[in-house]
């Protein structure tokens, strides 16, 4: 057995032999799906916050699908915006596990291109569901 | 009435116009058969009681509600059935004023201004800045363009808002008791500044209003009442 074998052997017996695997998957998922939840509450209360001036807009002729793009923009800013301190935090807690334990943890450029890519994709879903929210603007509302 | 209206279009031109809310026992007939129209540069208001249609016909004119009953032509665009599309388009030639002034607290005067000419004026930033720096001078705020609603009193907040409802171009301004939060003299004067905008651009305007300090600086009153124009006295 040559020796990137074995590591990838180690790595199978692990992630998917052992309840420790199925653990730390999960519990990526769970982050995941928490933080999808998080995005979606504050895009969601923030796009109800600013519900009279999505219906003034529109009553000045904006489109719908121009507003949903602000939206949209908000969740791709708060992923960029959230990354590097995430990013940050993610490697002082990763150096800490490799001094306690000795653990060969490495945070390798493909896995941070890898979460920035999940985180991305986690905000940009997030706002998606938020942007429904928008519908709920009525410019005839204004009008009271 | 103004010289230069055009009696064969109106900007507004309504024919047993009918609303209704709600449906079956607890249907409410809000608007009935609504007959009027609105000339180029003139500037009419429409009086009557709360509660009695003024503000459901003002959101009909502005292309914001479907027309249910009758026909609505505005600014030659019948809106009866008319596409979401279009009546975004038309939307961006209507002025809209509103009792409360909304404004967005976090912008500047004039860039609540710049807010509007974004969605329809194909022009460069600080052309755009330029603009309504004009618009701003014009209802007398130039030296408070870069003021926050929280720094300005309410008469100038509302004449912010007629800035900004100026800011598209508009062929007509609709207002919903634009003088309600204002005392009497401000209230005159600031529909006094939207008249003369207005004449000196043949834009029509449809105020509604309830408030007799400023019924008397239109070129027609009509009277609401019950979801019924009254016939004029």
């Amino acid at each position: 057995m040559t020796k990137s074998a074995f590591e990838s052997y180690e790595k199978v017996y692990w992630a998917k032999s052992k309840p420790i695997g199925f653990v730390f998957s999960f519990c990526s998922l769970m982050g995941l799906a928490v933080g999808a939840t998080m995005v979606y509450q504050l895009l969601h209360m923030d796009v109800t916050f600013h519900l009279p001036a999505y219906a003034l807009l529109m009553s000045i002729g904006y489109q719908r699908q121009r507003l949903e793009m602000i939206v949209f923009t908000e969740g791709l800013i708060l992923s960029c915006l959230g990354f590097p301190l995430a990013w940050l935090v993610g490697a002082f807690l990763c150096g800490l596990v490799v001094s306690y334990t000795s653990l060969p943890m490495i945070l390798s450029p493909q896995m941070v291109v890898t979460t920035f890519l999940l985180i991305l994709f986690m905000c940009s879903t997030s706002a998606m569901l938020a942007m429904g929210k928008i519908k709920d603007a009525d410019p005839a509302d204004l009008f009271q | 009435m103004n010289s230069v209206h055009d009696v064969a279009n109106p900007s507004v031109l309504a024919v047993g116009l009918n609303h209704f809310y709600g449906d079956g026992p607890e249907r409410m007939h809000v608007l009935k058969d609504i007959c009027f129209e609105v000339q180029p540069g003139e500037f009419v208001t429409l009086a009557g009681p709360s509660g009695c249609g003024k503000s459901t016909l003002l959101t009909l004119i502005g292309g914001l509600k479907s027309v249910q009953s009758g026909s609505l032509d505005v600014l030659g665009c019948s809106l009866k059935g008319c596409s979401p599309s279009l009546l975004n388009g038309l939307r961006t030639k209507i002025g809209m004023i509103f009792q409360s002034h909304h404004l967005m607290e976090f912008l500047t005067a004039n860039q609540n201004v710049q807010v509007a000419t974004e969605a329809v004026i194909d022009r460069s930033f600080r052309a755009r800045e330029l603009r309504c720096l004009e618009l701003l001078a014009s209802v007398g705020l130039k030296d408070r363009a870069n003021h926050y609603p929280s720094m300005l009193s309410g008469g100038q907040k509302q004449r912010v808002a007629f800035a900004r409802a100026l800011a598209c171009n508009p062929q007509l301004i609709v207002a919903d008791e634009p003088t309600a939060a204002l005392d009497a003299k401000t209230g005159r004067d600031v529909v006094a500044i939207l008249r003369s905008i207005a004449k000196e651009r043949s834009i029509s305007i449809v105020m509604a209003t309830h408030d007799p300090r400023v019924m008397d600086m239109a070129d027609r009153v009509i009277g609401i009442d019950d979801g019924r124009l009254l016939a004029p006295a």
